[in-house]
């Protein structure tokens, strides 16, 4: 049954024994899979059946550095969460990336990738790339083309799916959601405080406020907290603040150990022979779109102590891949400051012997005319690589002073990449480039001059938000335990990529489906 | 106005770009991209090695082993340098430099 809180005229109450506060990808799949629990469950989100902008603006925090994306517009706050603009990759995590390694501070979950694996099948059904997995060697054969990594112990290709429609979950699920007889939707209805009770360590009453502020209290055996990667840390930090911290923030690491995906373009790839390639270019098989991308093998990854990479491939013309460009991009940016930029002389040698790239540019930006003939000719790829983040607590999300119209603190972010990533980004690149060349694949061009564009102004990101409420083994260094409870709690459990431990090198919603089809499973046996 | 390739255009612009000037200082010929990698192979020769390329490469080549063979060697087990940017095996770096010695670069 799905209620739109906004038709609730006068305060109610609602007992249930699974409260889900959050209808995004962890929320959605949770629901589904309940659907057999012998109970009543309630799945509860502040958003619509579609967007209004009034619930989105609920959304609206504080970044630092300003350039990183405000939630108010890299999520999305309505039924299906911000499923209703993901680009639709899925990839498994890797083996590694659950394992403690030492040269990656704070690293390793409490579950291995063997605990999750069994649902990753499942997984790929919800996100609509089910059937035939993940194995590039079975599709470099589905797909007949080549895989050029086949052999080497130092780099591997993996491979992304997506479906051919983009999965939006309560589009997909909504229907049958509703008509699930142990499940009732309340939409417009906003989660502000919870009353927590020291003595049995439980959540025992939920405060909601729906769209019209009429109030709703919830009391729930179980409570999940499904918000986000951002909002999990947020209202947990405002729950905390009435409970001196006692909700899982002993060890202070809520809204800690906050990553990212950003995506660097940092490197050009000359081949030898480009049709050897093909693997690496975006195919529809199956009703699924498919496409390989590069990445480090574990052996490499533990001999040379780095981070993974997810390399995709973009053909490049030559005018894409002009130093000269760059640079002069690079001297504008600088001198737009008053400043002169750092390596001048090198800035200065690229635009002088690309000139007629750097002309072609200026045509086409002022003119919107093409200048050379040879400036579309395909010359390499380009690529934006996705980069896996170090866990770092000084990278956080807190309170601001700032409340929104319901009277909570709006969120603040705080991020770096720091130095240390930075370093060992260039060093798994130059991993990349000397295989390149020990398996005469071609020649990689590190782009290390334009350095201070890469992590400036043309760092992107990924929106794939992740770790401010991590898994761990005692609260010191995260938020929940290996079956998502809350450290400390008796009955408070928390879903979705806040609880990744590290974040991998791909996209997290293969993950969060997984990881809460595995939740699922664990309060049915155990309740 | 469509141009066919880098000559063309240094013929339309000569004399009236500031930055044609700039690269006559520098003593770029603009005859060809190749050539300002040429001397960066050199620069960057010069900057690690001692040896002249030349001698680099008689005695990496000797006993008519494959070239492609060395260079992949090399590249596996990271004998390597960049030049503005692109990673090149050593013996690359020497033919590169080479070449631009040939050239006239001094």
């Amino acid at each position: 049954m799905l209620v739109n809180g906004n038709d609730i005229k006068s305060p109610s109450h609602e007992d249930c024994d699974i409260c889900i506060i959050g209808a995004g990808v962890a929320g959605i799949v949770l629901a589904n899979e309940l659907k057999d629990f012998d109970g009543k469950v309630l799945l509860i989100d502040g958003g619509d059946v579609n967007y209004s902008q009034e619930s989105q603006e609920l959304y609206e925090g504080e970044s630092r550095p300003k350039h990183f994306p405000n939630p108010l517009y890299s999520r999305l706050r309505f039924l299906g969460g911000s499923s209703n603009h993901w680009q639709n990759n899925t990839s498994p995590l890797q083996p590694i990336d659950f394992e403690v390694r030492s040269w990656i501070p704070n690293s390793g979950w409490p579950i291995s990738f063997q605990d999750i694996k069994p649902f990753y099948k499942q997984a790929e059904k919800y996100c609509g790339v089910d059937g035939d997995g993940y194995d590039s060697e079975y599709w470099s054969k589905a797909l007949k083309s080549e895989d050029v990594l086949k052999g080497s112990d130092i780099l591997e290709t993996q491979m992304a799916k997506s479906p051919l429609f983009p999965v939006r979950f309560y589009s997909v699920y909504g229907n049958a959601l509703s008509k699930q007889s142990n499940l009732k939707i309340i939409s417009n209805t906003n989660v502000v405080d919870v009353t927590y009770q020291d003595k049995s360590k439980k959540i025992e009453y939920i405060d909601c406020v729906t769209n019209n502020d009429i109030k709703v209290t919830i009391k729930p055996k179980i409570f999940i907290l499904a918000l986000g990667g951002l909002e999990n840390a947020r209202m947990l930090l405002s729950f905390n603040e009435k409970y001196d911290n006692k909700i899982g923030n002993q060890g202070d690491a809520v809204g800690r150990y906050f990553m990212e995906h950003p995506t660097i373009r940092g490197a050009h790839f000359f081949v030898d022979d480009p049709k050897r390639f093909s693997l690496y270019k975006y195919k529809v098989i199956k009703n699924k779109g498919v496409v390989g991308f590069h990445s480090l093998t574990e052996t490499s990854l533990k001999e040379k102590k780095s981070i993974n990479l997810r390399i995709p491939f973009i053909e490049a013309t030559d005018f894409e891949l002009s130093d000269g460009i760059s640079s002069s991009n690079i001297f504008k940016e600088s001198l737009s400051k008053w400043e002169l930029p750092e390596n001048i002389g090198s800035h200065l040698y690229n635009i002088v012997s690309d000139l007629d790239m750097v002309a072609e540019g200026i045509s086409r930006k002022q003119f919107n005319e093409e200048l050379f003939e040879h400036s579309n000719d395909v010359g390499g790829f380009s690529t934006v690589m996705m980069m896996e983040q170090t866990p770092d607590p000084r990278n956080r999300i807190t309170l601001a002073e700032s409340k929104d119209r319901l009277g909570i603190k709006k969120l603040k972010i705080d991020y770096r990449i720091t130095d240390d990533d930075k370093s060992r980004f260039w060093k798994s690149l130059n991993i990349v480039a000397l295989e390149y060349g020990a398996k005469a694949l071609g020649r990689v061009k590190l782009l290390k001059e334009r350095e201070s564009r890469l992590w400036g102004s043309q760092v992107g990101f990924s929106q794939h938000h992740m770790g401010t409420t991590r898994m761990s083994e005692n609260s010191d260094k995260g938020v929940v335990d290996k079956n998502h409870l809350v450290h400390g709690t008796n009955n408070f459990y928390i879903a979705g990529s806040s609880v990744f431990s590290t974040g991998g090198h791909v996209p997290p919603t293969l993950t969060i489906s997984a990881l809460s089809i595995r939740l699922a499973l664990y309060l049915k046996e155990k309740f | 106005m469509r141009i066919a390739n880098r000559r063309g255009f240094l013929k339309q612009i000569i004399g009236s770009t500031a930055l044609v000037g700039l690269a006559c200082q520098l003593s770029l010929s603009f005859k060809d991209a190749i050539t300002s990698e040429l001397r960066g192979a050199l620069s960057v020769w010069r900057e690690n090695e001692t040896t002249p390329p030349y001698l680099y490469i008689d005695n990496a080549v000797a006993d008519g082993v494959n070239l492609k063979q060395i260079i992949q060697e090399e590249f596996l087990n990271s004998i390597v340098l960049e030049v503005n940017g692109l990673v090149l095996s050593k013996l690359e770096v020497a033919i590169l430099a080479a070449i631009a010695l040939e050239n006239g670069n001094t």
